[in-house]
């Protein structure tokens, strides 16, 4: 009994950490719940997290990529979160330079909850490039949560993994609180960072007004992240100074807290012909965009 | 004959989605949710309107350490095209390192460090034949893992970018000479990918929920 009780408030404990986490005290980073926007929209699937491009494991002549989106799904939610119909997500790839792109991988979808079909686009060349983008001719379409093989050896995947990023996020608070979007009211609230590059609550290099809660006064200790062995410190050519690093625990946030936290992923494996044949090169510089039909 | 009419159609049905598995498409690897095969559905219209940019992402950690929180609703809006306003991520990486690392007569970590991650995109090389993702492995000819470059689900992102931006990664490397301005307590974050968060060798290859 008592190891069901202790349990059971494990368990409460575990969900009540998720929540608050994802309501209150969200993570940001690698870039997850980028701006304010992107974290208070009614779906957050435009908030991309992750990109991914690397030899497929299976087969050495194809490519993988891979696009997380939605931050901080809790545990055991994942098949409950869904993309937003109006959102186009693309891969961008620039041959032999940085930019513009000349090639293209987008998905669109249509329908709600459970149902929803998602279509690829591509690969290929773009409609038009930069920031305004129209969708290219399809590849095929797809059900969400289900690996499906589509032509010319495409593999595709659109549905709820495990996050695969693996970070301490409030070691990253306790010195850069700026980045998390709670401490800001709106698009334009500038929130406790605004008068530059910010560490330990303190404007370094330039005055600024800062809320209190990140206000080196009000939180002096100085920026460091967790795990370090005693006496380890910061060095004597920090320009912050040379201080102890902290030996707290370290935390992998996104895997340790509440059970650990979900994403939303969009996951492509393309026969590598498909991105060099046509091309002059095989170098190529890839960039994720979410792109909104409502212009928000 | 209600009966009858029911299994031809179930037969039908069977056969449709048979016919459309076998000639647009088949399932790969588990189902992941329903462990159920499904039928390609019919592509749908194609949306025709335009669709204007909100958010972009490529390197990870570069916005979150570099630039106010305020100004990623500019950069993701613009970059990577000289937009405007201006993309306000460049001048962003190298007044906070200008500031963290003050350049010396030896080095300058600050326009270094702006030219090494912008414009923020991966570098990959397609006829790199090692098998092995690696972040910043183009940029550091391979130091990384690979000069595969990209990015594999399981790189230890945050320490690569940790000791290249505030530790001696890159005067290892010989790709900066070394400053003797590390800060050793935030150019690591002693944190380890959990099994449960690690690559798979099935598609989709990202790890299932959890």
């Amino acid at each position: 009994m008592n190891y069901r009780r202790i349990l059971g408030a494990l368990t409460v404990l575990a969900v009540a950490v998720a929540v608050f986490l994802y309501t209150g005290h969200p993570a940001k980073s690698s870039d997850h719940q980028d701006t304010y926007n992107l974290a208070t929209r009614a779906n957050t699937s435009a908030d991309i997290t992750d990109v991914f491009i690397f030899p497929s494991p299976s087969n050495p002549n194809n490519l993988v990529l891979a696009m997380d989106v939605s931050p901080l799904i809790p545990k055991g939610m994942g098949s409950t979160f869904f993309f937003d119909p109006t959102v186009m997500w693309q891969f961008k790839i620039a041959h032999g330079g940085t930019q513009p792109e000349d090639q293209v991988i987008q998905f669109g979808v249509t329908g709600t909850g459970a149902s929803q079909i998602i279509t690829m686009y591509g690969p290929g060349a773009p409609h038009e490039v930069g920031t305004a983008n129209t969708f290219i001719a399809p590849a095929g379409s797809f059900q969400y949560n289900v690996a499906t093989q589509l032509n010319n050896g495409i593999k595709v995947f659109a549905g709820p993994r495990a996050d695969p990023f693996y970070f301490d996020l409030f070691a990253f608070f306790s010195f850069l609180g700026d980045r998390n979007w709670a401490t800001h009211t709106s698009q334009t609230d500038p929130g406790p960072e605004t008068g530059g590059p910010l560490f330990n609550g303190d404007s370094v290099g330039a005055p600024g007004a800062f809320a209190p809660a990140y206000d080196k006064a009000a939180n002096p200790a100085q920026p460091t992240f967790n795990g370090f062995a005693a006496g380890t410190m910061a060095g004597a050519g920090s320009a912050l100074g040379n201080y102890t690093c902290s030996t707290n625990p370290a935390t992998n946030t996104l895997a340790q807290i509440g059970g650990g936290f979900d994403v939303l992923s969009f996951v492509v494996e393309v026969p590598k012909t498909l991105l060099t044949n046509g091309y002059t090169s095989s170098n190529i510089h890839l960039w994720a965009t979410a792109n909104s039909s409502t212009g928000t | 004959m209600t009966n009858r009419l029911f299994a031809l159609a179930a037969v039908g049905a069977l056969s449709l989605a048979f016919s459309a598995c076998s000639s647009k498409a088949s399932m790969v690897g588990p189902a992941p949710a329903t462990g159920l095969p499904t039928p390609q559905p019919t592509n749908p219209t194609t949306p025709t309107g335009t669709y204007t940019q909100i958010e972009l992402l490529a390197r990870p950690a570069i916005k979150e350490v570099f630039e106010n929180f305020n100004d990623h609703k500019t950069t993701n809006a613009v970059e990577p095209y000289a937009g405007t306003p201006a993309d306000p991520l460049p001048a962003e990486i190298k007044g906070t390192e200008d500031t963290l690392r003050p350049a010396t007569v030896a080095t300058d970590y600050g326009a270094g460090l702006q030219g090494l991650l912008y414009p923020n995109e991966y570098a990959v090389n397609l006829s790199d034949t090692s098998g092995k993702a690696a972040y910043l492995g183009v940029e550091t000819g391979g130091a990384t893992g690979s000069k595969f470059g990209g990015r594999d689900p399981n790189d230890d992102v945050i320490n690569i970018s940790l000791g290249a931006l505030f530790g001696n990664t890159l005067s290892a490397l010989g790709v900066l000479a070394d400053d003797g301005e590390e800060n050793n307590c935030i150019s690591k974050e002693n944190v380890v990918q959990d099994p449960s968060q690690m690559k798979t060798t099935t598609f989709p290859y990202l790890a299932s929920p959890h």
